[in-house]
This record gives C-alpha cells, sequence and structure tokens, in this order.
C-alpha cells in the first residue's frame, strides 16, 4: 500500500490502546469528537457496503500501529534494562535480559519494514500512553529493591503483557492495511504470548517463595 | 568399438558392492530440517535415528536455542534468520526445547 493511502485509510482519532485493553471507556474523544467513542468501544468490522474507499470505523492507521509497536519495544526493553541493574532474583534477571534482546530483535524487524514500506510511525494517544506509562513504572520501581523490586518488576511485565497482547487481538492486527504490517503483528503476537507465560511463572515462584 | 565380456565373477561381485552401496546409504545418517517459525518448531515430532543430523532454521526476529531436555545435544544460540547443525545421539531422542524460551517445545521420536 502507498504511503499516502495508508494516511487516508482510516479516518478516527487513536483509541487510547490501554485503555481500551482494559475495557475502559476513556478514549481521545474529547479531541476526535463524540462519534468516536462509540466506534471505539466497539469491535473493528469490515466497512459496510456503500462506505467509501478508505474509511473504516474503529481502527488505528498503519503509521500510528508502527509508533505503538515502537513505543511498547522501547517500554519493555527500558523495563528490562532498569531490572538487569536493580534485580536480585536470578531468574528475574534472565528473564530481564531476554525482554531487552527479544524486544530489541522485534524492533529492528519493525523498523526495517516501515521503512521499506515507506511509512513514517505516527505519534498518538496510544503510543504516548505506553511511553508514559512506561516511565511511571521505570519511576515506581526505581524505589523499590531486592525481592520488593523482582515482585513489582514480574507484577508489571505480566500486566504490561497482557494489556499488549489483548490490543494486538482486539485493535493492531484488525485495524493493520498492509498485509506486511499485518503479517509482522501476527509474528509478534507468539512472542508476547510466551513472555506473559515467562512472567506468570516466575510470578508464581515468587510468590511461594513469600 | 566392440565390448570386452565380463566374467561372471566380476560381475557378481559388482552388484554385491552395488547393492552393499545402496543398502548403506539407506542405513546412514539422515538429515531432517527442522524451521523455528512463530515461535514454533516444525514438525513439532520428527522422528530421528541416533546419528542423524538436525538442521534449525530459525525465521524469527528474536533468537532462540534448540536444547535436549536430557542436556546431551544443544544448539547453542540460533541468531534471527541463523542457522544451526546438532548431531543426535542414542540418549537424545525425545524432548527439547528453547533455552531462553522454555513454552517452545518440541520432540524427536525414535524412527522405525
Amino acid at each position: 500500500m502507498h504511503h499516502s493511502t495508508l494516511r487516508l485509510a482510516l479516518t478516527l482519532s487513536a483509541p487510547a490502546l490501554l485503555a481500551l485493553a482494559a475495557g475502559c471507556a476513556k478514549d481521545d474523544a474529547g479531541q476526535a469528537g463524540a462519534a468516536d467513542t462509540t466506534a471505539v468501544a466497539a469491535a473493528p468490522a469490515p466497512p459496510p457496503p456503500g462506505t467509501p474507499a478508505g474509511v473504516q470505523p474503529s481502527t488505528v492507521t498503519d503509521p500510528q500501529i508502527a509508533a505503538i509497536v515502537v513505543a511498547a519495544n522501547a517500554t519493555d526493553s527500558a523495563g528490562g534494562a532498569l531490572a538487569l541493574q536493580k534485580g536480585s532474583n536470578a531468574k528475574v534477571k534472565e528473564f530481564a535480559q531476554r525482554m531487552v534482546t527479544d524486544h530489541s530483535g522485534v524492533n529492528q524487524q519493525a523498523v526495517a519494514l516501515v521503512t521499506r514500506l515507506g511509512v513514517t510511525p505516527e505519534e498518538n494517544n496510544t503510543s504516548r500512553q505506553l511511553a508514559q506509562g512506561g516511565e511511571q513504572t521505570q519511576q515506581r520501581l526505581s524505589g523499590l529493591s531486592g525481592a520488593s523490586f523482582d515482585r513489582g518488576y514480574i507484577d508489571s511485565e505480566v500486566e504490561y503483557h497482557e494489556t499488549v497482547l489483548q490490543a494486538i487481538d482486539s485493535t493492531l492486527i484488525p485495524s493493520a492495511q498492509n498485509a506486511e504490517l499485518k503479517a509482522l503483528l501476527q509474528q509478534v503476537r507468539p512472542a508476547i504470548q510466551a513472555h506473559l507465560d515467562m512472567a506468570k511463572g516466575i510470578q508464581t515462584e515468587l510468590q511461594g517463595a513469600r | 568399438m566392440t565390448p570386452r565380456p565380463v566374467h561372471p565373477a566380476v560381475r557378481a561381485a559388482a552388484l554385491a558392492a552395488a547393492l552393499a552401496g545402496c543398502a548403506g546409504a539407506a542405513a546412514g545418517p539422515v538429515r531432517h530440517d527442522i524451521a523455528i517459525q512463530a515461535f514454533v518448531y516444525q514438525p513439532a515430532r520428527e522422528p530421528v535415528h541416533a546419528g542423524d543430523t538436525l538442521v534449525f532454521v530459525n525465521h524469527d526476529a528474536v533468537p532462540h536455542t534448540a536444547t535436549a531436555a536430557d542436556g546431551t545435544w544443544d544448539t547453542g544460540e540460533i541468531p534471527a534468520n541463523g542457522t544451526r547443525t546438532v548431531v543426535v545421539g542414542e540418549t537424545g531422542i525425545g524432548a527439547y526445547k528453547c533455552a531462553f524460551h522454555p513454552t517452545m517445545t518440541a520432540t524427536l521420536t525414535p524412527a522405525e
């Protein structure tokens, strides 16, 4: 898909992905108009017959998806870097290293794809919320140490991966217009699922060690 | 040019050698290609003999390993888009997993 087509493809404001995934109704309606609020709450669906070409409800654009993917990977890589410094449990540190390595790899793949496609990542409320949420989590975790940090980090990783997984399923994959971008998201999904399973396993171990 | 007659004993020896060669090829080590894609080993179950070669190709954007549950063989890190080869021994036929992502598992089964 041509870049200009990508930009025109979808008209809604970027939904607040985290809020959407959490089932919260708060979104960008204040900026984009009340009509968007209803549309955001519904699962993306094919446009009804007669819909003007390039106009679909309840979606984010490919440039916005690109920005969300970059922000999501950067957020978790930064969290992993902090855990490598402050973590005390060996499995927590091993997991943190895996997050840094894997999310860096996925990000490289994503950046290479959008560069090749000529898609310029477009900041949006969702990508900004991911970045801000990551910073807030970093600040909160920075005040912890030892076992408290380990538990706090793993708890946040479970929550983060659950949220991202739900967003991938409910918003990102259904909204992606470019076939290669959609395929990338489908390839990323198993990584997020594996990370979630790993984090839950460590979370259970840490709870048992209390 | 007229072909020279072949002594029956020579002919029999050649035939035996050819048969032995065929039998040897059939019984020799076999190469098995196993793809890693979307955090899954494909195929997830592969019949092998001891001495066979396993060739793992990682199509994911992140590194993986293929590591025998009993520790007898290990590819080590297979980088994104990388390939690693191992030879499986008698005791290595069984479950294996990714050391980096333990939820990734697969099995080598004894070939008949």
